[in-house]
């Protein structure tokens, strides 16, 4: 923060004062509000080629709660919905915000790959917990033949902590292709991305835009002919 | 009762410096994560419980909901910033600044229930309305409110050291300085005048957590597990608030006595004030800058 007062020649009032200083620069403690387990299954063509992702969101409990009491929904007892319900959640999640950035972000060999808007979505309830599922089609298909696809499964912002709880599936793959999970550990997190990770505040955007990303649980996948 | 009043101390002090130990030791936000995640099943949990009707679910709402508010306000907001500044600025008392610390917590569980029952009974509002106005409207007005807070704190130490730095020629008594007239005067939070901006501008934020289990207990026709499980977060996040009133009081304590005897007391008090002043209103104008922008 910068605001150390250099005051007195008394050691103790500069340390006290610069104690306080560093705990409150750090406004510390990221803390989303929703996590959101799920995972992200790639689609391939006939030729071998990506076409599309199938996400998969599953809200933590409490903001599944939220979610649908927000439309006016109430859960059964048995913790799924009417069809009437799923009807009216599945309309309701139709709809993405403009600065919706997808969760799943791709890459081949480290360059971004463009995805489409969500389609095909499809809602339900089990055990408590929202479902959401969704299709990014990429805009071109892609021949990842000997490239090595990396996909973060994240929210830029990390309000929302997504985390892969599923095994991805290789729908339609060429034999050689082989998908792994990646999960963001703490523990061999570099020096930079704690320091980030303590700094961040869900109650304000972070500092850093792309925080999100820094901490994400990744997909990795190699297609080898 | 003495003893219950050290034990209630020596809690205090612990959670303190737990708060502390988490504020500097980024490892801890993992378990922090962990802790709310986990603490957030268990809210809902209790109400699907309840919504069967089981009536043991009471006391799994409210052990869970206290230890969400515990854990959450260990993060940013909460005031939790303004109440440990004001024990660094003023010459408040542990107890005086516990009260203002339990009360804003308690009086922000309360307006989080105003907000949003009244909101939807009242008002007919739904619930992105709710909490549209908490993000949009309240939180910027509460970060103002503190970062004014912060001003007047800053103001009122340069103007404690502008009069202790002023010669006084008629009082002179050997020692080297000029006595202060009213350092620790300006120091002093006076009473009410002080105590219901401080208590309001925290207050006037609702927490987000708060708002969820809210809407959730109103759609499931259990509003009175709402008010209960809110008020039980406010106390949660009154107990790590509290931890962090009594440090900053004991930190202004050891400040002061490390200065005594060398005749630089009346230095001290408005130093502090001034580093306290703005550092609250630093931080409470980045949030809101956040928040706006």
């Amino acid at each position: 923060m910068g605001t150390g007062v250099s005051y007195s020649s008394r050691p103790w009032v500069g340390r006290v004062i610069a104690l306080a200083c560093a705990a409150w620069s750090s406004p510390a403690l990221a803390h989303p509000h929703v996590f959101v387990d799920g995972g992200v299954d790639i689609v391939f063509d006939e030729a071998g080629q990506i076409t599309a992702l199938e996400i998969t969101w599953v809200f933590d409990p409490l903001d599944s709660l939220y979610q649908v009491a927000a439309h006016g929904v109430s859960p059964l007892p048995d913790g799924t919905l009417s069809d009437e319900d799923t009807a009216r959640m599945t309309e309701a999640l139709q709809m993405f915000p403009d600065d919706f950035d997808g969760s799943a972000h791709v890459s081949v060999v480290g360059v971004p790959v463009a995805l489409s808007w969500p389609e095909d979505v499809e809602v339900s309830m089990v055990d408590g917990r929202l479902r959401q599922a969704f299709r990014r089609a990429l805009e071109t298909p892609l021949d990842v033949t000997d490239l090595p696809v990396e996909i973060g499964f994240y929210e830029r912002t990390y309000f929302f902590d997504f985390s892969i709880t599923q095994q991805p599936e290789l729908r339609s793959a060429p034999s050689g292709c082989n998908a792994a999970v990646v999960p963001f550990v703490p523990e061999t997190a570099s020096q930079a991305v704690l320091d980030m990770l303590a700094r961040l505040a869900s109650d304000t955007a972070p500092e850093d835009a792309n925080a999100g990303a820094l901490v994400a649980d990744r997909i990795v996948m190699t297609c080898v002919p | 009762m003495r003893a219950l009043m050290w034990s209630v101390g020596g809690l205090v002090a612990v959670v303190g410096a737990i708060w502390l130990a988490t504020e500097i030791l980024p490892d801890a936000t993992a378990w922090i994560l962990l802790q709310q995640r986990a603490y957030q099943g268990d809210i809902a949990e209790a109400v699907r419980a309840l919504q069967g009707g089981a009536p043991g679910a009471w006391l799994t709402l409210i052990v869970a909901t206290g230890g969400y508010g515990l854990i959450h306000a260990a993060g940013p907001g909460h005031g939790k910033y303004l109440i440990g500044g004001t024990g660094l600025a003023s010459d408040v008392s542990a107890k005086a600044l516990l009260s203002l610390a339990v009360l804003s917590s308690l009086l922000q569980a309360a307006w989080a229930v105003v907000l949003v029952y009244g909101g939807f009974w009242i008002f007919g509002l739904i619930a992105p309305q709710v909490t549209d106005l908490a993000e949009t409207v309240l939180a910027p007005a509460s970060y103002a409110a503190i970062a004014a807070i912060g001003g007047v704190f800053a103001y009122r130490g340069a103007k404690g050291l502008w009069r202790v730095t002023q010669p006084v020629p008629q009082t002179t008594c050997g020692c080297g300085h000029a006595h202060g007239p009213s350092a620790e005067e300006v120091a002093r939070l006076t009473g009410w005048r002080d105590a219901v901006p401080l208590v309001l501008s925290v207050a006037i934020r609702p927490c987000t957590g708060a708002i969820f289990l809210l809407v959730i207990a109103w759609q499931l026709d259990l509003a009175l597990a709402g008010i209960v499980g809110v008020a039980a977060m406010g106390l949660g996040t009154a107990i790590l608030t509290s931890g962090v009133a009594v440090s900053s009081v004991a930190a202004r304590g050891l400040a002061l006595l490390s200065s005594g005897g060398t005749g630089q007391l009346s230095l001290v008090a408005p130093a502090l004030q001034i580093a306290a002043g703005v550092v609250i209103a630093v931080i409470s104008l980045s949030l809101l800058r956040a928040a706006l922008g």
